[in-house]
């Protein structure tokens, strides 16, 4: 049975008359990265600061590496690392000094400290800024700072907000990369983020959130099962056209003059079958690619089949 | 707690804050010296004694120094709560630790400023200035201790700059209760145990509201 770093059951969060989470449940599986998607708005962050202990639900419950976060928040926030979506560092303090602080706020043992903060300066690629005022750094720097916090006592659970929000797209894979690492450690990531192709290369699970309520928990892979994806595929010929046998359930969703894309699941049966009538019939195939959708597109199909759901209900 | 108390100084002494403080009650307390004491010399024969004036500055040094404490805990983590950059803190630490060490932070901070002010007289009227160094200390160590407390609730409360003065105005409503109650003037005012006592339960008070406001505060 696969262990859970996080197990939220019937989650419920007020504020004022705003409901903002209604009967939230999902699980995490411990030493894997999991994305948390939905809309703005739509409870990943208050989601997240009840993990992370920060908030309290108004019912329902929600376990952090097996405690119960009501009960013993301050157990569980020495196991965790958080990184909010926006965080300020003191400008007048060098990052080996900020990061000092926090090894002796975490108890680590004094002969201990030093080796701590160079092994998260080293992690997080921040050596160059070690020794430099915590001012004037870039949206990446401050990113990889708070990461180095956020890791300085080697957390077992990580939980990001946005991490990848502002960032270009060398930092973006730098951050890819030093999740991959934690993950290769043992580590369990939680992260939010609106860059679903980065969560798709990274992450082995998803958690989708709309409007407050979890609308699916699991791999990616059963994302795209329950959102009954189909693939794309890409058939093209070196001269003649190329034409589809009617028997196989699909459409044709753009046509040219010597290439088909059909959107609908082919068993590799029927893969084989169709390039062999095409061969037969004299047509020189020479590509049968598939295109899938992103989960960019997914996601918004869920979000769209849930609409549709509630106006017709 | 000395994580705290590091972190505190070091922000503090590098923004020049901790500078900008001290140096406010020392010229709370050479100020009125200064001038009285050129009164005299210009041939003004009325008014307080050499001694007096002394008496008078000092008590004014220290009323700043306490004044400052309560200050010192508003201000040092102002930014920190404003951001919820303190959050950090709440992961690392708990929320009564980080409370506890800013009015220790701001209780040394007006202990200190109240002793430099002394010293500067001292320095100035070439002796000891005339006044029990003991019950001062006592004193001001208790003021400044619930005039930080106050602070640090204030700052928990609202991290509005103007909120500034309503932490001052709570430390010098609080300080002052015993002195309307007895209906004495603070030069004659000897404070006794239950006053301290009261003050040290409005600190404990403060202090635990202040905590538990700091954590609602990281939740927002």
């Amino acid at each position: 049975m696969t262990e859970r770093a996080i197990v939220a059951e019937g989650l419920l969060k007020r504020y004022g008359k705003v409901t903002a989470l209604r009967d939230t449940s999902f699980g995490i599986t411990k030493g894997t990265i999991t994305g948390f998607i939905g809309r703005n708005g739509a409870g990943k962050t208050t989601t997240l600061k009840i993990v992370a202990t920060l908030l309290h639900a108004d019912d329902g419950s929600c376990h952090v590496l097996g405690e119960d976060a009501r009960k013993k928040p301050y157990a569980i926030r020495g196991r965790i690392g958080f990184l909010p979506d926006a965080f300020e560092l003191p400008a007048t303090l060098t990052l080996r000094e900020y990061l000092g602080i926090f090894t002796e706020l975490y108890g680590i043992v004094r002969h201990d400290r030093a080796r701590r903060v160079d092994a998260a300066l080293q992690l997080t690629r921040t050596e160059e800024l070690a020794d430099r005022r915590l001012h004037a750094l870039s949206r990446g720097e401050v990113q990889r700072v708070g990461l180095a916090r956020a890791l300085i006592h080697n957390p077992e659970l990580l939980i990001l907000d946005e991490p990848a929000a502002g960032l270009d797209p060398h930092a973006r894979v730098e951050l890819k990369e030093l999740l991959r690492l934690l993950r290769e450690r043992g580590k369990t990531v939680f992260l939010s983020s609106h860059v679903l192709a980065d969560l798709e290369e990274i992450c082995d699970e998803l958690v989708v959130i709309k409007k407050g309520s979890v609308i699916f928990s699991g791999d990616i892979a059963g994302f795209r099962r329950q959102m009954r994806s189909t693939t794309r595929w890409r058939v093209t010929a070196v001269s003649r056209p190329v034409t589809m046998p009617p028997r196989f359930h699909g459409e044709i969703v753009e046509s040219g003059p010597n290439s088909v894309e059909f959107e609908g699941n082919l068993s590799p049966a029927e893969r084989a079958q169709w390039i062999a009538e095409l061969v037969a019939k004299g047509v020189d195939v020479c590509e049968m690619t598939p295109l899938r959708t992103t989960l960019e597109q997914e996601f918004a199909k869920a979000v769209e089949e849930e609409e549709e759901v509630e106006a017709a209900s | 707690m000395t994580a705290v108390l590091r972190y505190a100084l070091l922000k503090s002494w590098r923004d020049r804050s901790l500078v900008a403080f001290m140096v406010w009650p020392v010229l709370s307390a050479v100020g009125p010296w200064t001038a009285m004491t050129l009164q005299r010399h210009v041939g003004a024969r009325m008014g307080p004694s050499p001694d007096e004036v002394v008496q008078i500055s000092g008590m004014i040094g220290a009323m700043t120094g306490i004044s400052l404490a309560s200050m010192f805990a508003f201000w040092t983590f102002r930014g920190e709560v404003a951001t919820r950059a303190i959050g950090a803190f709440l992961f690392a630490t708990r929320p009564l630790t980080v409370i506890a060490s800013l009015i220790v932070f701001g209780t040394l901070g007006g202990l200190a400023s109240t002793l430099i002010a002394e010293g500067t007289l001292g320095v100035l009227i070439g002796g000891i200035p005339p006044i029990h160094l003991g019950s001062v200390v006592l004193r001001v160590v208790v003021s400044s201790f619930t005039g930080a407390a106050l602070g640090a609730l204030a700052v928990t409360i609202s991290s509005q700059p103007t909120m500034m003065i309503g932490a001052l105005w709570a430390t010098y409503g609080i300080l002052t209760i015993p002195l309307i109650v007895k209906s004495e003037s603070i030069e004659r005012h000897v404070a006794t145990l239950p006053e301290y006592v009261y003050f040290v339960a409005v600190a404990i008070m403060a202090t635990g509201l202040a905590a538990f406001l700091l954590e609602r505060r990281c939740a927002t």
